[in-house]
C-alpha cells in the first residue's frame, strides 16, 4: 500500500492536468507563511543560492517502504544519489503532521535536493515552498501542486487499473467466450490512486465487453485482509473465478486464498494484479498457474533518473522544470519472454 | 422447590450475563447476516469465521492474563510480524526451520519478559512500554526487509497455517482451541490462575497475602510472548510469507474481544473472550457476505462494537436505578 503511495510517488506519468486539479493555488503559500513569498519557481531558484548543495545530501520525505515496489522507488533514490556521490538521509512518516515536521527537519539539516513523495499535497506544499526558497531542488515522486516541484513524476493510476481489467476482459473473451465469469475486485479508500486502480480495473472489464461480473469490490490492500476478504467472498460466491487486485501485496492474499479453497485449475481461475514483483513472477511462471497477470512500473529507473537530474539541478544552479514518464507494461503468465526478462530485471536491482 | 430452581436460574444468569449477552449478539448478527444473505449461514463459512479469527484469538489467549492484572501489551501484532519476518529471513538464509523458529520465539519471550519487568518492577504503565516495543518491533521488521515481504517460507510447515484437520476444520482454528484450551486450564486450575485474578483484584490485598504480583506480571507478559510467536507462526503460514506490516490491528481487535468477553482487571471467563473473538471475526466476514460498502461496513462494525462493549453497561445502570428505586 505503502508501495503504491511509494509508487505513485516516484512514479510517473506526470500527470500533470492531475496535479493542478489538486493542487493548492500556489498563493495558499503567502498566505499561510508571513513571508508570503510566492512559491519558488525553476526560474526563481536558479537565482538562489542552494545553502545545501555543499552538504550532498538528498533528503527523501515519503512514506516508509512496506513492500518491494515502494522499497524499487527507495532503492532507486539511494541509488541515484549514490552514483552521483551524495548521501541520502531517509525521514520516512505515515501521517500528514509526521511529514510536515520531518520535513521542516531535513530543510533544516541543510538537504540539498528533496525528494518528495506527498501524503497529502496540499498540506505539504508550504513546506515545500520553503524549500524551493532556499535553493533546494525537489523531486516529486508523486503529485505536488504546480510551482512546487523541479523534476515532477506521478502516474495515472487510473489507466493502470484500465490496462489490468481490460487483459483480464480480454482472457475471459479468449478462454470463456460463453460463460458469465464471477469477479472481486479490490480497492482501498485508505489513497485517491487506489480508488483510480480500482476504478480503472472495472471500467477496463466493462469496456473490454467480457461477460465477467463484478459481484464485489471489496477494500483490501494488504495481503492478510486480500486473504481474508477472498474467502468471504468465496463463502458468498463459490462460483468465483476471478479475482484482480490493485497492488501485489493483496493480489498473493488473493492466490493464498483461492489456492486454499481448492481453485488451483489454471483453465478455470484467474488471479491478476497491478504492480509486478518477483513473487508474482514466480506464481505466474508455473505450470497451468491460476496467477495470470501483473503491471510491471519502472519505478527503480524513473527515481534513478530523476534524482540525478535533481542532483544536476542543484549542483550547477540550472535547469528547467522536467517530467520523467513512467513506463508500465501488461505482464502475462503466457509470455515467458516477459516473466524471464522482469525476473532478471529484478535480480539485477538486487531484489 | 421451584423457589430453589428460580434462585438457581437467577444465580446462572446473573454469573453468565456477559456470556449470554454476547452469544445473542451473536445470534441476532448471525439472523441479519443469513436473512440477507442465505450463504452467511453455512458450516463451512462458520469454520471459515473461526479460521479468520484464529491469529486474534490465539494472541487474545494471551492478552488476556495480562489483561486479568490491568496490564496490556500493544505490542503483539507487531511481534508477530516480527516472528514471520525473522524466521523468514533465517529460512531464506538455509538456517534449520526449527531452529529458525525455536531461536525467533526466544527472542520474543526475551522482550515480553523484559516489557513484563520494566512493568511490575519499575512500575511503568504497560501502555506507554509495549508501544515502545511496538514500535521497536515495527522498525525491526523494515530494517530486516527494506518493506519487502519474505516468501522464500520453508513449505514443509505449511499445514501448521492452511492445512485442515479430517479435511474439514482449519489446522489455524485447531490451533487456536488448543490456545484457549490452555488458557482455561491455567487460569481455572493452576496456582499461577488464581493468583493472576487475585493480583488483578487487588494487588495490594494479593501481595498481603504472599502473592509475588511482580513476578506473576512478568510470568503473564511470557505467556503472552510465547502466544504472540505461537500467532506469528500461524500468521506466517496462513499467508505464505513474513510480512513487515501485517498486524497492525491485532492489539486492537486482540483487547476488543477480550473486552467483548466481559474481562476486565480480575474479573472474567476465557470463554466469553473465544465468543468476542468470534463475533468480531463474524462481523467481519458478515458485512463482506452481505456485500455492504466498505466504508458503511467501517460505521457498521464501529457502532457494533460500541453497542456491544456499552450495552451491559447499561443493564447495571438499570439494575441500580432498579435498587435505588
Amino acid at each position: 500500500m505503502l508501495v503504491a503511495a511509494m509508487i505513485s510517488s516516484l512514479s510517473a506519468t506526470c500527470a500533470f492536468g492531475d496535479s493542478g486539479e489538486a493542487a493548492a493555488e500556489p498563493a495558499a503559500v503567502a498566505d499561510s507563511e508571513e513571508t508570503a513569498a510566492e512559491p519558488a519557481t525553476v526560474a526563481d531558484s536558479e537565482e538562489t543560492a542552494a545553502v545545501g548543495v555543499e552538504n550532498k545530501v538528498v533528503g527523501i520525505s515519503t512514506l516508509p517502504a512496506t513492500s518491494l515496489t515502494s522499497a524499487l522507488v527507495l532503492q532507486g533514490i539511494v541509488d541515484g544519489a549514490k552514483d552521483k556521490g551524495w548521501d541520502v538521509q531517509e525521514a520516512p512518516s505515515d501521517d500528514v503532521e509526521g511529514q510536515i515536521s520531518k520535513t521542516e527537519t531535513l530543510i533544516e539539516a541543510g538537504v540539498g535536493v528533496l525528494a518528495v513523495g506527498a501524503i497529502d499535497n496540499d498540506a505539504l506544499a508550504p513546506v515545500i515552498g520553503k524549500a524551493m526558497e532556499k535553493g533546494i531542488r525537489i523531486f516529486d515522486t508523486y503529485n505536488l501542486p504546480e510551482g512546487y516541484k523541479d523534476i515532477a513524476c506521478s502516474y495515472d493510476h487510473y489507466q493502470m487499473g484500465l490496462l489490468s481489467g481490460k487483459g483480464a476482459g480480454e482472457y475471459a473473451k479468449e478462454h470463456w467466450p460463453d460463460e458469465e465469469i464471477e469477479a472481486l475486485v479490490f480497492t482501498s479508500t485508505t489513497s485517491e490512486f487506489w480508488i483510480s486502480r480500482s476504478n480503472g480495473v472495472v471500467d477496463g472489464i466493462k469496456e473490454s465487453g467480457a461477460k465477467i461480473n463484478v459481484v464485489a469490490v471489496e477494500e483490501a490492500w494488504e495481503t492478510e485482509e486480500a486473504l481474508k476478504v477472498t474467502e468471504s467472498v468465496l463463502q458468498a460466491h463459490p462460483d468465483l473465478r476471478m479475482v484482480i487486485a490493485i497492488n501485489d501485496a493483496a493480489s498473493l492474499g488473493a492466490y493464498t486464498a483461492m489456492v486454499n479453497n481448492g481453485n488451483t485449475d489454471g483453465d478455470k481461475y484467474f488471479v491478476g494484479a497491478i504492480d509486478l514483483v518477483p513473487q508474482m513472477l514466480k506464481y505466474m511462471s508455473q505450470e497451468n498457474t491460476i496467477f495470470k497477470s501483473g503491471v510491471y512500473l519502472d519505478l527503480y529507473q524513473q527515481s534513478y533518473d530523476g534524482t540525478q537530474l535533481a542532483i544536476d539541478m542543484a549542483e550547477s544552479g540550472k535547469g528547467e522544470y522536467t517530467e520523467i514518464p513512467v513506463g508500465f507494461d501488461y505482464v502475462e503468465a503466457d509470455n515467458k519472454e516477459q516473466i524471464q526478462k522482469y525476473t532478471d530485471l529484478f535480480a539485477s536491482y538486487g531484489f | 422447590m421451584k423457589e430453589r430452581v428460580m434462585s438457581n436460574k437467577k444465580h446462572f444468569i446473573s454469573e453468565h450475563r456477559q456470556m449470554l449477552f454476547l452469544v445473542i449478539l451473536v445470534l441476532l448478527f448471525g439472523t441479519i447476516f443469513s436473512l440477507l444473505n442465505n450463504r452467511f449461514l453455512s458450516v463451512s463459512n462458520f469454520l471459515t469465521i473461526f479460521r479468520q479469527g484464529s491469529v486474534i484469538g490465539i494472541i487474545s489467549v494471551g492478552a488476556m492474563v495480562i489483561f486479568l492484572m490491568g496490564c496490556f501489551d500493544l505490542a503483539t501484532g507487531a511481534a508477530a510480524a516480527f516472528f514471520g519476518v525473522a524466521v523468514g529471513l533465517m529460512m531464506e538464509k538455509g538456517i534449520n526451520s526449527f531452529l529458525a523458529i525455536i531461536v525467533v520465539t526466544l527472542i520474543i519471550l526475551t522482550v515480553s519478559a523484559l516489557q513484563g519487568m520494566i512493568v511490575s518492577y519499575l512500575n511503568c504503565d504497560s501502555f506507554i512500554i509495549t508501544f515502545g516495543a511496538m514500535s521497536i518491533y515495527r522498525g525491526v521488521c523494515y530494517v530486516l526487509t527494506r518493506g519487502v515481504a519474505i516468501y522464500d517460507i520453508d513449505p514443509a510447515f505449511n499445514w501448521i497455517g492452511q492445512g485442515y484437520l479430517f479435511g474439514v476444520i482449519g489446522v489455524p482454528v485447531v490451533i487456536m482451541l488448543i490456545c484457549f484450551g490452555i488458557g482455561t486450564f491455567l487460569l481455572n486450575y493452576t496456582r499461577f490462575g488464581r493468583r493472576v485474578y487475585a493480583v488483578g483484584g487487588s494487588e495490594e490485598a494479593a501481595r498481603l497475602s504472599g502473592v509475588n504480583a511482580k513476578k506473576h506480571k512478568v510470568l503473564g507478559y511470557v505467556f503472552c510472548g510465547a502466544m504472540v510467536a505461537l500467532s506469528g507462526l500461524v500468521l506466517m503460514y496462513r499467508v505464505n510469507s513474513g510480512q513487515p506490516s501485517a498486524g497492525a490491528d491485532y492489539n486492537l481487535d486482540a483487547i476488543s474481544a477480550i473486552a467483548l468477553g466481559g474481562v476486565s482487571k480480575g474479573e472474567g471467563k476465557i470463554g466469553g473472550v473465544l465468543v468476542g473473538v468470534f463475533l468480531i471475526s463474524m462481523i467481519s466476514n458478515g458485512l463482506i457476505i452481505i456485500g455492504l460498502n466498505d466504508y458503511i461496513q467501517q460505521i457498521i462494525k464501529g457502532i457494533i462494537l460500541i453497542f456491544a462493549l456499552s450495552s451491559d453497561k447499561f443493564l447495571n445502570i438499570g439494575e441500580l436505578i432498579r435498587k435505588k428505586g
